[in-house]
């Protein structure tokens, strides 16, 4: 039995407002605030506190034998700070048991590293120092939006400081296959990769999420076997990312998480060599292998690329527009422009303009009005076109 | 399988998308070697090329004629007078009735005209002396199963069904609900209901149609089954070079201009839409009752500088409409299917669609509104004018679906009832 190093991330998008060709020039309001505070308070309520409480017991039951990584989105943070502070207290209590490691990451969960390195840098900083001022340690381990990478972002990434660096697995390095655990960039350096098991990671949030799998909820007994399986030999890692974002649409009754989490330490401890063990710590001298990806690669979609983000021409025209505005708004001294055009930088805003999803056709995602991803485009060109007329110059 | 078929009309002479539907219909059940008799009203000479046995009604001896007046009042139907067929008015009757009956067109041939004797009064008389020569006809031919097209068939198919024991199809291309909404006429109504009762199985052309059927005609549900309209690679454009003023574009409006098309909507929102731009012409092709009132309207608004009337198009003509227009809008009130943006797509030409339309079903890929929110359709209509990546993401997407949507795939789906119910 390997160790496990599993990460579990959190990110919920503003809500933006139904906003018509008639409001531009008429309100610079953009978020449906409402929405945000009702979606917001009912994944605390429903998923995260109930999730991080099982987690706060088992980390102090278990003091030190289990451990687990964080990776909560700078906006969610905000959001949590303003609807539900009790949240906030919980992080405390995680970080303070010791034995969580929060990931730093773009702050506003975006897709800046593909788009403006410089902006991607100062996200991260924003990241930085927040999480730092929530737990009193600065982070040295970075998780990109989606695990979104390439070679020049690991250089930007050591530059930045961090030791270790989350990244996709299985066969999405370029003639790779079954990448998962430590690894290196292939230029000298002394950062690590971190390369998740892609096909594990899907299978849970599947299991989780999907009930017509054949084995709904997974059960941790279940899922220590997997883990066995995977890696029989001693001393290797599992890098495991489980999106809590992805349960906040599940019905309230619905407690296969929660008893996953209750479970899972005690299953996987139960393995001989079976232990938990956060990023930074996996990083620590080992057998590094190099990986090199020259083109972008992400760890959550099957098509490996940016496509679902920007493979279509409605995706690609708002991403261009928006970070065609940077200069403008970082050339000006309002620091509420700036804010909101960060706001704007939400991937998940990309995401619904997919006409490629499955899903489709059916609503769109909850956070964006209308019921196509070509609505979710109409509302977010006519934010945009408001947007950029109210940057002056 | 042997097919007696009612229809009301075929190509060329067509007033809307049922007589497209049944030559396509036809067409591709006879591939999957069915024999098909249809029966139309009327004698069509210049009738479209097709595998198909097409009789004409009016060429049928009527050994009983007397009956009709007889058999009119029985049906109870008190105010049929006033609806004559489903897409046109009483006024405009009298217009048909001569054109059938030996108008300009065939003065040359004076063979192909029809004797006029034979004609009804008036259209439900028509209807119900329809249903006469059905009963006549199915005691003559050969034929396993009776297929009926929409509500003026259904009279003939229940005869025909009766006299013979047959079982019977009623297909659902449209419901006076859809053309007339809370005013409906209560015999047209009676007639649908009483033939979805008669038949053995009812096939509806999207799940809109269905859901309308359920819950206003109260026909049992499993007896339903949706078989939605496609468009046929046939129709594939001739390249047409439109002179176009690219930094103009154009928005059309196409089909009958009455209260069931929603006009009226396209006119308010054309005008909200003026107010943030005027490099837009808006183009309403069709007619109807309410045109007059719609040229009016348009005066009022102020909008005549940027508005076109085409009046009546047909065939090339309505084909060069699509290839001038840089947008499609069908804002119906309530609309079984609708072919027409599909046609509008073949052209490249994106659509905005109201969600009261079956349609909608089978293309995703178009921009959807409630026919009455005038705002939301102007919003739209502003976003293809000024975001050109949506049109381009709208069309290929919709080029890609348009393929699967065939009617090849609506005939076998036909073959199966067929199948189920001839045994």
């Amino acid at each position: 039995m390997p160790s496990l190093c599993l990460t579990l991330t959190l990110h919920h998008p503003a809500h933006l407002k139904h906003y018509s060709f008639f409001d531009i020039g008429n309100s610079a309001t953009y978020e449906d605030e409402s929405k945000t505070a009702e979606a917001v308070n009912q994944f605390a309520s429903e998923c995260v506190l109930p999730a991080t409480r099982i987690v706060l017991k088992q980390l102090r039951e278990y003091d030190g034998d289990f451990r687990i990584a964080l990776s909560i989105s700078g906006c969610l943070i905000d959001q949590f700070e303003r609807y539900r502070p009790e949240v906030i207290d919980t992080f405390k209590a995680l970080s303070d048991t010791g034995h969580v490691e929060f990931l730093a990451a773009p702050y506003y969960h975006s897709l800046a590293s593909a788009f403006s390195i410089q902006e991607f840098r100062e996200q991260t900083l924003l990241h930085h120092t927040r999480i730092q001022a929530l737990t009193g340690t600065a982070p040295t381990a970075f998780r990109n939006t989606a695990l979104i990478y390439r070679d020049d972002l690991a250089c930007e990434v050591e530059a930045l400081g961090y030791q270790v660096m989350l990244t996709p697995g299985g066969d999405r390095f370029p003639g790779k296959r079954n990448v998962c655990g430590v690894y290196r960039p292939t230029q000298g350096s002394l950062l690590k990769l971190l390369a998740n098991h892609d096909r594990l990671s899907d299978d849970m949030a599947r299991r989780f999420t999907h009930s017509d799998s054949p084995e709904t909820p997974p059960t941790s007994t279940g899922f220590a076997r997997w883990l066995h399986q995977v890696h029989p030999a001693r001393g290797g890692v599992i890098p495991l990312s489980l999106d809590l974002g992805a349960f906040a649409r599940l019905s309230p009754d619905d407690t296969g998480l929660f008893l996953f989490l209750n479970q899972l330490p005690e299953t996987v401890l139960l393995h001989q060599e079976g232990t938990f063990i956060t990023p930074s710590q996996a990083a620590s001298p080992r057998p590094a292998p190099p990986l090199s990806s020259k083109e972008f690669i992400t760890g959550e979609n099957p098509g490996h690329d940016l496509s679902p983000w920007m493979g279509n021409e409605m995706q690609q025209d708002a991403l261009n527009a928006l970070y065609l505005l940077e200069s403008r708004v970082k050339g000006c001294p309002d620091q509420t422009l700036l804010k909101t055009w960060r706001l704007l930088q939400v991937s998940d805003y990309f995401l619904y303009m997919n006409t490629h999803n499955e899903a489709f056709p059916g609503p769109a995602h909850p956070a964006m009005p209308g019921d196509s991803p070509y609505d979710a485009y109409i509302n977010y060109m006519n934010i945009l076109t408001d947007f950029s007329e109210r940057i002056p110059g | 399988m042997r097919i007696l078929m009612f229809g009301w009309e075929f190509p060329p002479h067509i007033s809307g998308g049922l007589g497209t539907a049944c030559y396509e219909l036809t067409r591709t059940l006879s591939r999957h070697g069915n024999i098909i008799t249809f029966v139309v009203p009327r004698a069509e000479k210049q009738a479209k090329k097709s595998p198909v046995h097409l009789v004409a009604a009016a060429g049928v001896p009527l050994p009983h004629s007397s009956s009709v007046e007889e058999f009119f009042q029985s049906l109870n139907l008190k105010t049929a007078d006033s609806i004559l067929r489903p897409y046109l008015t009483d006024e405009e009757y009298p217009l048909v009735l001569r054109d059938a009956t030996g108008g300009e067109t065939n003065k040359d041939q004076p063979g192909a005209t029809p004797p006029t004797s034979l004609y009804g009064k008036n259209l439900m008389a028509e209807v119900a002396r329809y249903s006469e020569i059905g009963e006549e006809l199915a005691l003559k031919e050969e034929f396993d199963l009776i297929h009926a097209h929409d509500w003026m068939t259904f009279l003939a198919a229940i005869r025909a069904k009766r006299a013979t024991g047959k079982p019977m199809v009623a297909h659902i291309h449209a419901l006076e609900y859809d053309r007339s909404g809370d005013s409906i006429n209560g015999g047209i109504f009676e007639i649908e209901k009483m033939g979805m009762e008669a038949a053995d199985h009812v096939i509806a052309v999207s799940h809109y149609t269905r859901n309308l059927i359920i819950s206003h005609y109260g026909i049992r549900a499993e007896k339903i089954s949706v078989v939605h309209n496609a468009v046929s690679r046939h129709q594939a454009p001739r390249v047409y070079h439109v002179p176009h003023d690219r930094k103009k574009k154009t928005v059309l409006f196409l089909g009958r201009i009455t209260s069931q098309k929603g006009p009226d909507y396209f006119i308010e929102a054309a005008a909200r839409v003026l107010e943030k731009t005027q490099n837009v012409m808006f183009v309403m092709a069709g007619a109807g009752d309410m045109l007059p009132r719609m040229i009016e309207r348009v005066g009022e608004l102020r909008l005549g500088m940027h508005f076109h009337f085409t009046g009546f198009l047909q065939g090339h003509d309505v084909e060069r409409m699509y290839a001038m227009s840089d947008l499609y809008v069908m804002p119906s009130v309530s609309e079984p299917f609708g072919l027409s943006p599909l046609e509008a797509m073949i052209y490249d030409v994106p659509v905005i669609l109201s969600k009261q339309a079956g349609v909608t079903e089978v293309m995703p890929h178009a921009l959807t509104v409630d026919f009455w929110n005038v705002d939301d359709i102007a919003n739209k209509i502003l976003a293809i004018l000024k975001y050109p990546a949506l049109s381009r993401e709208l069309l290929r997407n919709g080029r890609k679906a348009l393929r699967s949507i065939r009617w090849e795939v609506a005939a076998e789906r036909i073959q199966l009832i067929y199948n189920k119910l001839a045994v």
